[in-house]
């Protein structure tokens, strides 16, 4: 039961784009396309599960003093695995993400992860706990960058990474004429973001009020 | 023995409640938008009068929408919000800064913008941090910059000023190629060219923005400010750069008359830097507001990309607005000192945006056949201009 609400929480209530804050730079940097969103959304699952995996078994034998710089080591590491994979099989998207495969190493969200979970949690709960978060991220990355591919391409595409002449969706939506290109710039990945973080605090001060609504109502 | 007793400055002086305020600018903006409507009407046909009306319906319905839904999240009454919160005025400024031939379209997602995140957001009237008609406007630069309908006008002075002249006709005989496009002295300052709906007419708006500065709706120092400033710098450019007399008027004399005469200058003097929430309330930090958006303007217009830059300059000012107000919170005497002090900047900094423009762009000396080239620029710039 605890489990699984370590592993819920990092999907909607702590959310590590909209709730925590956390990894922002990528985020608002690769929400461009479907395809970077799905590509960049993966890459940092993997390399969450793995980093709290390990840092979770060696949290007792590594000292107090130097655990960041232990932890930094250990993500730097995975992340070079990812991105040579990446590079090896996906070159695509490996040009279209470009910098910001090897800058999950300082995204917050894998440190922060480290820092605040598995360094006292155990191996499985902290395995969940990184599925949840990544879980978390791809949604938040997925949600930004439908709004924007959709309203600034007017549709949606979808190619397979590992063979980009395959297509397995593209849609177009809207006529040219009601495209707002707006939204592919900077400015409308701030503007998306802020909405959806500001719809998620709404949901949450809601369903808050609704939760002390019940307890007063049981007393 | 009778006790004088004054109540606080701002009680004590004959201000208008918000309302009239409110009424009476919407009304000075109606009687532009008139000029304009019998401008289009008369010289394009009626085609055109009623796509301006159907714009501004557009931008209308779409601000009553956008605030009645808001209201209705909040709770608050709708009819109260929505007389309470003069959207109107920002619709109005928002579409007469549109060119006549943009689509309805554009014009609802930029009233959208302009309303919405320009103004709701923020917690509604008076609490906004940039002018939202602007806003509205920079989303139209940004996104829309070819969404037209069939309509056609000629190409506006400003487009023609900057590609074919780089705002600098250097001549007599330029600056005669020039004038022919706009109906020579009379027409550019009666506004009988194209451009954005609302904001060519220059007389009509003087003299309108003069019956508001009467009635103590705006303040007076803003357009003046704003407007001394952007001559005195194209003064100062005209003489650097040796602009050659236009018949008996000098060059120092006619150039900064071009400037203030085409484009939106006078209109976002009178009627956007002088949005009471969106500037400093000190009136030594409107004078600094004004000189430092008057820089910014001439400088986007002789070094930018932009064929004008007043809207951005008014949006780029907003910006430092709280940091201006901060800056002039002290006692009268400091005050007073950190008011000269930053005038002093803005002046240095205005001779060096003149210094710099006219060092590094020559004057166009020849004359230009401007009807060729127009024709090339005239699908380019007719979105791009007039901000």
């Amino acid at each position: 039961m605890n489990r699984m609400e370590n592993f819920k929480n990092g999907l909607i209530k702590d959310n590590p784009v909209f709730g925590l804050y956390l990894g922002l730079c990528s985020t608002l940097a690769i929400t461009t396309s479907l395809n970077n969103a799905i590509g960049m959304g993966t890459a940092v699952i993997v390399v969450l599960i793995l980093s709290n995996v390990i840092i979770s078994a060696i949290r007792k034998i590594v000292p107090d003093d130097i655990r960041i710089p232990v932890y930094i080591v250990i993500i730097a590491t995975l992340v070079s695995i990812i991105q040579m994979v990446i590079e090896a099989f996906a070159p695509a998207l490996n040009t279209s993400l470009g910098v910001f495969i090897p800058l999950i190493v300082v995204n917050c969200i894998i440190l922060g992860r480290a820092e605040a979970f598995a360094s006292k949690n155990g191996v499985l709960d902290s395995a969940l706990d990184g599925l949840g978060m990544g879980l978390g991220y791809l949604l938040a990355v997925l949600a930004m960058s439908f709004i924007r591919e959709l309203l600034s391409s007017g549709g949606l595409v979808l190619t397979n990474p590992f063979n980009t002449e395959q297509v397995w969706m593209n849609l177009s939506l809207i006529p040219e004429e009601f495209r707002i290109s707006l939204f592919s710039s900077p400015l409308g990945a701030f503007m998306t973001f802020a909405f959806l973080a500001a719809a998620l605090t709404a949901y949450k001060s809601h369903a808050a009020k609704k939760a002390a609504a019940k307890t007063k109502e049981a007393k | 023995m009778k006790f004088a007793f004054h109540v606080s400055p701002n009680e004590q002086q004959k201000h208008a409640s918000t309302q009239q305020i409110m009424r009476d600018l919407t009304i000075a903006l109606g009687v532009v938008f008139l000029c304009s409507l019998a401008y289009y009407a008369i010289s394009y046909g009626v085609n055109y009068a009623l796509q301006e009306i159907i714009l501004l319906a557009a931008s209308l319905v779409t601000t009553f929408v956008c605030e009645a839904i808001f209201a209705k999240v909040k709770k608050i009454d709708i009819k109260e919000f929505i007389t309470h919160s003069f959207g109107w005025v920002t619709a109005l400024i928002l579409v007469m800064m549109c060119p006549v031939n943009i689509s309805v379209y554009a014009v609802i997602i930029a009233t959208v913008f302009a309303i919405v995140i320009g103004r709701l957001v923020f917690g509604g009237f008076g609490n906004n941090i940039y002018n939202p008609a602007a806003v509205g406007r920079a989303v139209i630069f940004a996104s829309f910059s070819g969404a037209v309908t069939n309509l056609t006008t000629s190409a506006t002075p400003t487009g023609v000023l900057a590609s074919s002249f780089r705002w600098m006709p250097g001549s007599a005989e330029a600056l005669e190629s020039f004038l022919d496009t706009t109906g020579g002295w009379f027409g550019l300052a009666m506004g009988t060219y194209p451009g954005a709906i609302g904001e060519t007419f220059s007389i009509a708006i003087i003299l309108v923005g003069i019956f508001l500065i009467v009635r103590n709706v705006i303040d007076w120092r803003m357009p003046a400010v704003y407007l001394g400033t952007i001559f005195i710098i194209t003064f100062f450019i005209a003489i650097f750069s040796g602009i050659q007399p236009y018949g008996v008027i000098p060059g120092w004399l006619w150039y900064p008359m071009l400037h203030l005469l085409t484009g939106g200058v006078i209109f976002g003097a009178f009627f956007m830097l002088t949005d009471p929430v969106t500037i400093p309330t000190v009136p030594a930090g409107r004078v600094f507001f004004a000189a430092c958006a008057a820089v910014i303007t001439v400088l986007i217009r002789m070094k930018g990309n932009l064929p004008e830059g007043c809207l951005y300059s008014i949006l780029i000012m907003n910006t430092f607005t709280p940091m201006i107000e901060q800056a002039l919170d002290a006692p009268q005497f400091e005050q007073k000192k950190k008011a000269i002090i930053m005038s002093a900047c803005a002046l240095v900094l205005g001779l060096g945006v003149a210094f710099y423009a006219s060092s590094t762009i020559r004057p166009v000396k020849g004359a230009r056949n401007v009807g060729e080239e127009t024709a090339m620029v005239i699908t380019q710039t007719e979105q791009e201009d007039l901000a």
